[in-house]
């Protein structure tokens, strides 16, 4: 007979859940939460398998269109964020200067300018120095409070949006690098089958509760997209994508893009 | 394998707590999570200093004692990485790293009172479980924290 054993747990950012023990067929308490990598984790191994062209991954950092709600705000945010680490990464000043003032401007119209204010302040500074390792630990913590707090007003939707808009625009950035200089080492960085599955069961979970119309509209499309990338990177095959998966992974990930940012 | 594996949402949990089924509710104070994190970041420090960077992002819980408790997490070949974890009272600390076909991965561990420290090179890139136990003599619940970074 089986025994069983209930505990709850938490990643920090995710849902609380509860996850089950069956000593008969596996000796552990599993937690369900995923804790997604950042972009810069990935990109610094990109950098040990012949770098890339981080200023040509970098797109557009003015003020973006969408009108999508508070979830599509947090989904932007996520975007401009994830465009820190490129631009962190591709050791762009001024890049990161207007990406700090993207970081204020979306986090204000979210009412969370003052959990970001300083962490901005210090992106900024740290640009004008060329702190580039100071500048990819303050986009984290930047990220981390901004979710903390939507975590403390019972908003994880926002949160998961964050984390959702933050993924894609680093997927996108990384397989525009890999797809440059292609390598079957450099793309299995893109192979990360928890980490989609993950994000797509919660951008579908935020579909079914959005109730703004422009907010279903975004995340319908969203969604979908994000079943086409889990189809991508499941399996034991999508190990090393091929240069037409990746290229075809990197056009995915810039629709999603676009649509978040309200360019199409 | 796996098949009996189910996990189950905070509400279906509640559901069940309801009709009597055999759940604890999440008693553990946040303090007591709260001073894990702490136990572990304060050890995470030193690792900065060694060319880590460690993300602010973190798991928690309440471990049974003895109870080993899995994190699903994907690991890059080429980064090396480091997981801390911290507790709130002093226990005796389990920690290996599983390849996604469930083979240990050699590493290094270091244990101090109330944290331990694992150090590793994935093999390859994918899907890696951590897993840990806390031993404690007077303890049967234990509030936990795991912190990483990468360099």
């Amino acid at each position: 007979m089986a025994n069983f054993h209930f505990v709850l747990s938490f990643a920090h950012g995710q849902e609380p859940v509860a996850t089950e023990q069956e000593e008969d067929s596996f000796p552990a308490i599993m937690l369900e939460s995923v804790v997604v990598p950042l972009p810069s984790e990935v990109f610094a191994v990109l950098d040990k398998l012949g770098g890339g062209n981080w200023r040509a991954a970098l797109s557009d950092q003015g003020p973006s269109n969408g009108r999508a709600g508070r979830l599509g705000m947090a989904l932007q945010l996520g975007v401009v964020l994830a465009e820190g680490f490129v631009a962190t990464h591709a050791e762009d000043a001024e890049a990161i200067e207007a990406i700090g003032k993207e970081v204020l401007r979306l986090s204000g119209a979210l009412g969370l300018r003052s959990e970001v204010e300083a962490h901005c302040q210090a992106i900024l500074d740290g640009a004008s120095q060329g702190a580039w390792s100071e500048i990819r630990i303050e986009f984290d913590r930047a990220e981390l409070r901004v979710r903390d707090a939507m975590e403390r007003v019972e908003d994880s939707a926002l949160a998961h949006c964050i984390s959702i808009g933050g993924w894609v625009r680093g997927t996108e950035a990384l397989a525009t690098t890999i797809g440059d200089v292609y390598t079957a080492d450099r793309a299995e960085l893109l192979h990360q089958p928890l980490v989609s599955a993950h994000l797509l069961k919660q951008a579908q979970q935020i579909k079914e509760s959005a109730r703004n119309k422009n907010s279903q509209e975004l995340l319908t499309d969203i969604v979908g997209a994000m079943e086409q990338i889990d189809a991508l990177l499941q399996g034991e095959e999508a190990s090393h994508l091929s240069t037409l998966q990746t290229r075809e992974l990197k056009t995915i990930c810039a629709q999603i893009v676009e649509q978040i940012r309200g360019e199409n | 394998m796996y098949r009996f594996f189910r996990r189950l949402v905070l509400t279906s949990s509640l559901s069940l707590l309801c009709s009597g089924g055999a759940i604890s509710q999440d008693t553990t104070p946040l303090s007591g999570r709260d001073i894990a994190k702490a136990e572990a970041q304060e050890t995470a420090k030193d690792l900065v200093v060694k060319g880590f960077i460690i993300r602010g992002d973190s798991w928690s819980g309440e471990a049974l004692d003895s109870g080993k408790v899995g994190v699903r997490h994907h690991l890059f070949k080429g980064n090396e990485y480091v997981f801390v974890l911290g507790g709130t009272f002093p226990s005796d600390i389990e920690f290996s790293v599983l390849t996604p076909n469930r083979k240990p991965v050699p590493s290094e561990v270091t244990t101090d009172g109330k944290t331990a420290t694992i150090r590793l090179n994935p093999p390859k890139t994918g899907t890696y479980l951590i897993v840990f136990s806390l031993k404690s003599s007077d303890h049967e619940r234990i509030p936990w924290a795991l912190v990483y970074g990468y360099r």
